[in-house]
């Protein structure tokens, strides 16, 4: 590109303004957030102490810390597992000859474009114990004594990762399905004569094909995930249930909870940087875990 | 996978894609047909078709529980939102795509690094900022916000965009004098006008359906935006338990938002893959 090689001078003006948005709403509000970390702080009446490290190690001491952070993970690996699965499910059944696939595809992602506080309502009624669809649906059948309580404390979480992943399905879908579609057929047909099996046919040739574009749909919903707030905190209506509680959640709970304002700011702001660590971790892990050559074809 | 197509394999693909669409489609219209009903016959079959057509919910919720304010909110906020996030990022990620110089990608890396900041880091920081700079609780110094979060993911979707187009006409018309921010605008904006709209479509759609923001950067009851205003409407329902009312502002919510994703679907779904799938 020879005309920009040289023209440094359109830097400026093209990315400075992107980039002074970016370094003052984001970057700087983020190292800020280095610095709050270390205050004792309610934010509003008492004036800030520092306390140095004292909320990270507090933090590592706080039952509530690790079993939100447990959830969090959860969701990410098992719901991770479950929507890749079901993705590729429906890549290979979309795949598999049939006729209205955009139809399906579309009806599949509608999830993605509404709501969370739609949805989350949605599921509360569909779940709901007395008159729910899934307990109704059961008792027609005969099967009354599997009928749950599928928002209670035991349950809650599951049903929520179960909506969880009825959402996304459709996201990842669509982006498999792009990816896979410019395979060339021709690779399978020849694999086929030679008398491979689908199996060796998917891993041998689908994935690696598709390799690129698969690990950066991981790791973005890995990314995705860890920072998924709207859709869990609205899921039990109102205050969300301590049974689904996420580390992002906790940590709007701690900062601006409004049941008993705790307005931890300090504390919470030192959880959340503790996050941000985990989500880089993940990343840069994920990246060296994945390299591989580029395959041409 | 065109090798063989087996009847049996067919069925069920019909079958499990039948299943769960028909879910989905379900849940929609029931969403819909909820909103028209009252709170009474509602609950005595929640499932059943409404029998009478309430559309007073709807006005109910459009005065009483302000929605319309919130509506407008949300039509003020969004819309700039998304169209000032094109007016940074794709000056922005053109350059990023097509320039080499030193330290172009350390640059491009600076802003997706972006992506993965979850943003409840960002939350309490940003509330004292805006407030000092006495934009807290203001509609402008939310979408400032919404457009500066949104700068990551778009530049990376843009500039992997960018790059998947040949420089052949820009070159021709820089050698025929044209200044850069002209051959900007004039060939590069139209040519990639596809990319810009679903990744605005993308936005759109993101923007439109936050509340965390939102709740924490607006307080009071007249910035709010449409999804908090749903939101809120659902806190109060420990008070006044009309759900109907509720469904109504949640059709509200989520119908320009599917008007726009059954139109525009094509395109949103290859604002999925412009950055992700190179080529």
């Amino acid at each position: 590109m020879l005309v920009y090689e040289r023209n440094r001078r359109l830097v400026i003006p093209f990315v400075g303004p992107a980039l002074i948005l970016y370094l003052l709403f984001f970057i700087y509000p983020a190292v800020r957030g280095l610095w709050y970390s270390t205050l004792d702080w309610s934010g509003f009446n008492q004036t800030p102490e520092f306390i140095g490290f004292q909320n990270f190690i507090e933090l590592f001491q706080d039952q509530w810390f690790w079993t939100t952070l447990y959830r969090t993970v959860l969701i990410m690996v098992l719901g991770g597992v479950f929507i890749f699965g079901l993705s590729f499910l429906f890549v290979i059944l979309l795949n598999s000859g049939i006729r209205g696939k955009s139809f399906f595809r579309t009806v599949i992602f509608v999830p993605n474009v509404i709501a969370p506080i739609a949805l989350t309502t949605l599921w509360g009624f569909i779940l709901n114990y007395r008159f729910g669809l899934v307990n109704g649906f059961l008792t027609a059948i005969g099967l009354e004594e599997f009928a749950q309580p599928w928002m209670g404390p035991e349950l809650v979480f599951w049903s929520m990762l179960v909506m969880i992943i009825w959402t996304y399905v459709g996201f990842y879908l669509v982006i498999l399905l792009s990816a896979i579609a410019k395979i060339p057929t021709e690779l399978y047909e020849v694999a086929h004569l030679e008398g491979a099996n689908p199996l060796k046919m998917f891993t041998m040739i689908t994935i690696p094909l598709i390799w690129d574009v698969l690990t950066i749909a991981i790791i973005y919903w890995g990314i995705f995930s860890l920072k998924l707030f709207e859709i869990i905190f609205s899921f039990t209506g109102f205050i969300p249930k301590s049974e689904i509680w996420t580390t992002p959640v906790y940590v709007y709970i701690l900062g601006f909870g409004k049941i008993n304002p705790i307005y931890r700011l300090g504390y919470a702001t030192a959880i959340s940087l503790v996050l941000l660590v985990i989500v880089m971790i993940f990343v840069i892990v994920s990246r060296f875990v994945f390299k591989r050559e580029r395959i041409e074809y | 996978m065109r090798i063989r197509h087996s009847k049996a394999t067919i069925i069920i693909a019909y079958l499990v894609l039948f299943l769960w669409c028909s879910f989905t489609i379900f849940a929609l219209f029931w969403i819909t047909l909820t909103s028209l009903k009252d709170n009474r016959t509602l609950f005595q079959n929640v499932w059943a078709l409404p029998q009478e057509i309430h559309f007073e919910n709807y006005e109910l919720i459009w005065n009483t529980f302000d929605i319309k304010n919130y509506f407008k909110n949300s039509m003020i906020v969004v819309p700039i939102s998304v169209f000032m996030i094109l007016v940074f990022a794709a000056p922005a990620a053109y350059v990023l795509s097509r320039a080499r110089f030193k330290g172009r990608n350390i640059l491009l890396n600076f802003f997706v690094i972006g992506i993965g900041v979850p943003f409840v880091v960002l939350l309490i920081p940003l509330y004292f900022l805006l407030a000092r700079l006495h934009i807290i609780d203001t509609l402008f110094g939310l979408s400032i916000v919404y457009i500066s979060l949104s700068l990551p993911f778009s530049i990376f979707l843009l500039t992997g965009f960018f790059r998947s187009f040949p420089s052949e006409l820009e070159e021709a018309a820089a050698i025929d004098g044209c200044r850069p921010f002209q051959i900007f605008l004039k060939i590069v904006l139209p040519i990639t006008s596809p990319g810009l709209i679903a990744v605005s479509i993308f936005n759109f759609i993101g923007i439109w359906n936050e509340y965390l923001l939102a709740l924490i950067l607006t307080s009071s009851e007249n910035n709010r935006v449409l999804s908090l205003g749903v939101y809120a409407i659902q806190n109060s329902m420990q008070y006044s338990g009309n759900w109907v009312a509720l469904f109504a502002g949640i059709v509200i919510v989520f119908l320009p938002t599917l008007i726009l994703y059954i139109f525009m679907s094509e395109r949103i779904m290859e604002s999925l893959t412009l950055g992700a799938v190179k080529g």
